[in-house]
Parts: C-alpha cells; structure tokens; sequence
C-alpha cells in the first residue's frame, strides 16, 4: 500500500500529464459534487426537523391520552363515590352487611378497588371491607386524614400503611347533618392499577415513563429511576405543577441528549412524566438514509466518473497534440537540417567534379597520346598507372554524383505495381547472400494491397539498401520481418525489421546524414540517398531501434503520389 | 574528314584544352574556349555541337545557351557542369540544351552524346 501510494506521488511529480488529469479530476469533482451534497444536507436536515417536530407531537399526544386515561380513571370513581356518599340511605353506612353489599356493588363496577372502609371524625376507621384488618386503626396521624379537614374529596399519593403495600386512596368527605358531624368514605386501589396505565406505551430501553408526587417521590416503578415511593432525584429539574400542559424539554440524561416530557394530573399531587433516551427522531426515514444515499452515491460515481473519462480524453488529446507537435519541430528541424547538409555536398560535389574533371581528362589525354601515339618504353606500365587514375576519379565521381543525386528530382518514371512484387524482386537479389548466412525472412504482407504508381526503380534502391543494411545488421541465423500495410488506403507502409544489436542514441541523429557509417566498407551514403529519395516520392522513413532488440525502417509512400500532390 | 566540328566552352582552360585534344585525337575538329567572347566567330560557322559549361567566369552558361541558341537553332549544345541540381538541369532542356552531363564524364560516353546530337542536328536540317 505504502509502495502504491509512493509510485503514486513519483508519478504526480514526474508526469505532468497525470498531474494535470489529478488536478482537474479533483477540481472539478469537487466542484460538480458540492451542489449535489448542499442538496442533500439541507434536505437531510429538513427531513430531521420534520421527524423531529413529529416525534414532539407524537410524544405530547401520547402523554394527554394517558393523562386522560388516569384523570377519567380517578374521575370516575370520585363520582361514583360522591353519588354513594350523598344519595344512599344512612344505613348503608352504619349496618356493616349492608356497606359489604356496597362495597361488592362498587367492586364489580369499578376495576381496581382493594377495599372500602369509613372513617369518623377522630380518625378511626369504624367500618372496613376488605382483605385486611383494618377496623379499628386509628388514621388521625395520617397525612390524608388531616388534608380531609380542609377537603371534601382527596386523592392521596401512594403510601404504603397498615398493610405494607403501595396504595393510594380516594376518599370523600360525608356530612352528617343529625350531629354536626363528618365521616370519611375511602376507597383503596393498588399501585398495580396505575403501574398498569403507564405501561401501556410502548417505549425503548432508554425510555421511561412514571409518575411523581410534587414532592418528587416515585408513585409507581420507574425503569431508570428507582421503584414506587423512592425519590425521585436523578436530575434537578424546576416542575411546575400549576401549569396544566404537558411540556417537553430536552435534557442531558447521563451526558446523553434526551428528552423529558411531563404534565400534573387532574385531581391528584401527581405527574405523570416520560424520559425518552432512545432517540427515535434521529431515525430519519429509511427512504432518505437508503434511497438518496443510493442515489447520492451513484450521482457522485457518475460524476466522478463523466469527469474522470473526459478529462483523460481532453488531456489524452493535448498530450498527443503535443507530441506530434514536438515531432513535427523534431521533424521539421532535421528535414532542414538533411536539406542544408545536401546543398553544402552538392556545393562540395561541384567544387570537386570540376578538378576531377581535369584529373579525368588529363589522365584520358595521357592514355590517349600512348594508345594514339607512337610505342614508348614502359607503354604498358603506364597505361596501367593512368586506369589506376581513371579508376580512382570514377570512384569519386560516383560519390559526388551521388550527392548531388540527393537534391536532384527524378525523373518522373512512374509506373504501377504491387509493392509485395517488387520486394520480392529486391530479395532475389540478394538471395545468395541471405542463404549464406542462413538469415530467415518472415513476410508479413497485407493481402489485396492497391497497386502504386511511383517510380519503382528508386524504390527498389531504397528497399534494397535497407535490406543490404538488416543483412549486414544481423548475425549469421538472424531473422528479417517485412511487413507491408495499407494505411488508411491511400498510403502504403513497408516496415523491415531486424534482430541485430540495435542502433544506439547517439548515432540515431546522424543515421539520415551523408557519410554517416558504421560500417567499414560504408561510404555512409546509402540511407542519406534513400532519405532523399523517400522525400521526393512524396513519402517518410523512419527509423526505431533499441539496443539489444533491433532495428525498424519504416517506409510510407503515398499510393499515387499525383493524387497527393493534388491534394 | 574531321567527324565533327565541335566548340567547348568552359572556364577551366586545362580542362578546355585537354578535351580538346582528345576530341582531336578521335578525329573531332574540337575548339576551345574558357569565355564566351570568343565565341562569336565559331557560332555562324557550320558547328555541329557545343560543349558548355553553366558556370563561366564572363557570364552564365545559360545565358551563353540562350545566345547560341538564338544565333543558330540548330547547333546542339550539350551542358557539362559540376552541379547536378534540378533547377539547372530543367532550365538548360528548356532553353534547348541537347543534354546534361555531370563532371567528370567519360571520353566515351560524351562522344557518344556528341554523335546523337549530330544526328539530330542532321534530321533537323
């Protein structure tokens, strides 16, 4: 990985095509990409507050429904007490036979009743139903009982009494109007009962829902907080209790966001009040997590990927426009350079031909006087010495004719063949040389190629001296490819390629220019005329080689060189 | 009977004279000449071929071509010169030269130019 990440930033350094296709991938992507993510967040954010306002809506809803419950629940049953206090006959209340039947009466109407009992005014409990024994005990300390003197109906908190078991009570003042005088009619219903509402809604784990006293003692169990009639004291918190609605605040439960809902209940010291911890409106809606984070994702990679392809297009584009571009300068340099070089050895070619010229004419004259003339001594000898002379200026004169050849037209002897035909002419010149060697040719020729109308002569001169130089690149079992191809059909490719030792680097610069040779027999004339000749007949060569390897001569000819220069 | 009567004119005078003499052995009546200016008195008299050269040090060989040319069409001129370029090669055919040849050319080669040039000379007539 390290090693990647390495290669990576030689590569960003070194390659300032790739830096540039890093930079403008990453630019635009960021900049494509930001509209799409402020799109996403605002709504992401829209969609928060919309849950988030639903989840307090559904949370205050929920709390009234089961305030209302509780309220209707003690409502209810203060009615149907004070309608059993103020409307049946006094010996409900004294015959204890008759307050069973009550009792039973108002039991099998009312969910929830323990017991029933009445309570004179000292505070002993005079008549009792129920499953305890109660008759008798004195309630003149209990806290309700003194509230009862103030009151003509009471709902107490939960406390445990007598019977060691937390209850509440609902108990309702009766006026005697024979004596001037009260007793207390009291009812006991089980914590259970109002456990039972409370636990009607569904809630998390994190969640919590019970009720207090003003004085912030438990009413019924609470999940986070401690079981019924343990105080209440997990966080301060400021309830106000004369406020009749239900309000909602968030809190910091245990360092984690929560929030905390509460509303008194009707008729009693309670409040009802719901911890939620378990952060459902952070829930947002599955549609949005998945949907347009599917769909957020596939945009970017869309992006990134429209981006990335153009930009290595574009920059694929410039980086081959700007090879060309070098190769035309390179190209344009040494076509310059091979034309100056060709006009300073036609300039030199002159300057020599005509003292040659002279030699050749002296030397003749003297061959002539002896061949004419009369017989002189050593007549033979110096005969030889004079077609020494001659030999030698032919062999001058055929370099510099040579040279001056290189910017000399040719003659337009144009005539039609088959490139494949005419190499396989050029091979069978030198076919004896090849089999002596025991070099292996592969051909490699495209099929159907067009016939072409140039000068097939010079051609062959040109293939001829690029095959004489693989012949001579390549050991003894080399191999030579000639491969032809039409390109784009109105030019032909010749390629020759050998497996000798390579051309170096160094040499590839002057491989084109007169007298170049490596060769020790060379004049270093062979590819400088070729050179030239390609030129003239509208076409290109090029040389690839690599040390090792081999060489490539690539020749291209226009297929009809007049069709061309029309062009 | 000379075979022919022949005018080089170049400004090689060694060149000039040596030709010369060997055209003479091979029983050419040749003159030589390294400048135009003599020239004169050869052109109306019945010469069969001119050998010319391009570069003359009193004026250009063309130019030398042209004049002979329009003093009697029908003497051939072939051009022996040291360059080889196009341009002059082009330009001395359409000035009426005979033919180009390129320094140093062989004894036998240009006589056998200077022979063709007479014939030619001879169907002209």
């Amino acid at each position: 990985m390290l090693n990647l990440i390495r290669q990576f930033l030689t590569k960003l350094t070194e390659d300032r095509y790739f830096y540039l296709k890093f930079r403008l991938i990453l630019l635009n992507t960021f900049f494509a990409i930001i509209p799409l993510v402020i799109v996403v967040t605002i709504t992401y954010f829209w969609i928060y507050n919309i849950v988030h306002d639903e989840f307090r809506n559904n949370l205050r809803w929920q709390m009234a429904e089961t305030r209302h419950s509780l309220e209707f629940f003690i409502s209810e049953r203060i009615s149907a007490l004070k309608f059993i206090a103020h409307s049946y006959p006094e010996d409900y209340f004294s015959d204890e036979k008759k307050f069973y039947r009550l009792f039973l009466d108002f039991k099998k109407e009312f969910e929830g009743i323990v017991d029933m009992g009445i309570v004179n005014s000292k505070g002993i409990q005079i008549l009792y139903v129920g499953p305890y024994q109660l008759k008798g005990k004195d309630y003149s300390q209990a806290e309700w009982f003194k509230e009862m003197t103030l009151r003509t109906e009471y709902v107490t908190d939960v406390f445990l009494g007598y019977r060691k078991i937390p209850h509440f009570s609902i108990i309702i003042k009766q006026d005697l109007t024979s004596k001037d005088d009260y007793r207390l009619l009291r009812v006991s219903i089980n914590m259970d009962i109002l456990q039972r509402f409370v636990s009607k809604l569904e809630l998390g784990s994190q969640d919590d829902i019970f009720l207090i006293n003003k004085d912030k003692i438990l009413q019924t169990n609470s999940k986070l907080f401690g079981s019924a009639l343990e105080p209440f004291k997990s966080f301060a918190l400021k309830i106000e209790t004369d406020n009749k609605d239900i309000k909602i605040y968030e809190i910091d439960l245990n360092k984690k966001q929560a929030y905390l809902a509460y509303g008194p209940i009707k008729e009693t010291n309670w409040i009802l009040l719901t911890i939620i911890g378990s952060k459902p409106y952070k829930k947002i809606p599955s549609f949005f997590t998945k949907e347009v984070t599917l769909i957020s994702l596939f945009s970017i990679a869309l992006i990134f990927f429209v981006i990335t392809s153009s930009i290595n297009s574009l920059v694929n584009r410039i980086h081959r426009a700007d090879q060309e571009r070098e190769i035309a300068i390179a190209n344009a340099e040494h076509a310059d350079k091979l034309a100056s070089i060709g006009r300073l050895a036609a300039g030199v070619a002159h300057e020599i031909n005509n003292p040659l010229a002279i030699i050749n004419e002296k030397a003749g004259l003297m061959k002539d006087l002896l061949e004419y003339g009369d017989i002189c001594q050593n007549k033979d000898r110096f005969i030889q010495l004079i077609s020494a002379i001659q030999e030698n200026v032919t062999r001058c004169k055929t370099i510099t004719h040579r040279l001056l050849s290189f910017s000399k037209k040719i003659d337009r002897a144009r005539e039609d063949f088959y490139i494949n035909e005419a190499i396989q002419e050029v091979i069978g010149f030198i076919e004896k040389e090849i089999q002596t060697k025991g070099i292996k040719i592969v051909y490699d020729f495209q099929k159907n190629l067009p016939k072409i109308r140039t000068d097939k002569g010079q051609l062959q001169q040109v293939l001829l001296n690029i095959i004489n130089n693989a012949v001579d690149a390549v050991d003894i079992g080399g191999l030579i490819e000639i491969k032809t191809e039409s390109i784009d059909n109105d030019r032909i490719k010749i390629s020759i390629k050998d497996n000798g030792p390579g051309i170096p680097k160094d040499r590839m610069k002057h491989i084109f220019e007169p007298f170049y040779t490596t060769k020790s027999k060379g004049t270093g004339l062979g590819l400088y005329i070729s050179y030239g000749i390609i030129k003239k007949l509208g076409g290109d060569l090029k040389v690839l080689s690599e040390i090792g390897k081999g060489s490539i001569f690539s020749i291209q000819i226009p297929v009809n060189p007049e069709a061309e220069e029309i062009k | 009977m000379k075979k022919g009567k022949i005018l080089i004119i170049d400004d090689e005078q060694e060149l000039v004279t040596t030709l010369a003499e060997r055209l003479n052995i091979r029983g050419y009546e040749a003159h030589g000449l390294s400048n135009f200016a003599g020239a004169f008195k050869f052109l109306n008299d019945v010469l069969d071929v001119v050998i010319l050269d391009i570069g003359l040090q009193d004026t250009d060989g063309l130019e030398v071509l042209k004049r002979i040319k329009e003093i009697n069409p029908s003497i051939q001129v072939i051009m022996l010169s040291g360059y080889g370029d196009d341009e002059r090669i082009n330009k001395s055919l359409q000035l009426g030269a005979f033919d180009y040849l390129i320094k140093p050319v062989e004894i036998e080669d240009l006589i056998s130019k200077i022979e063709t040039a007479k014939q030619k000379k001879e169907k002209s007539k």
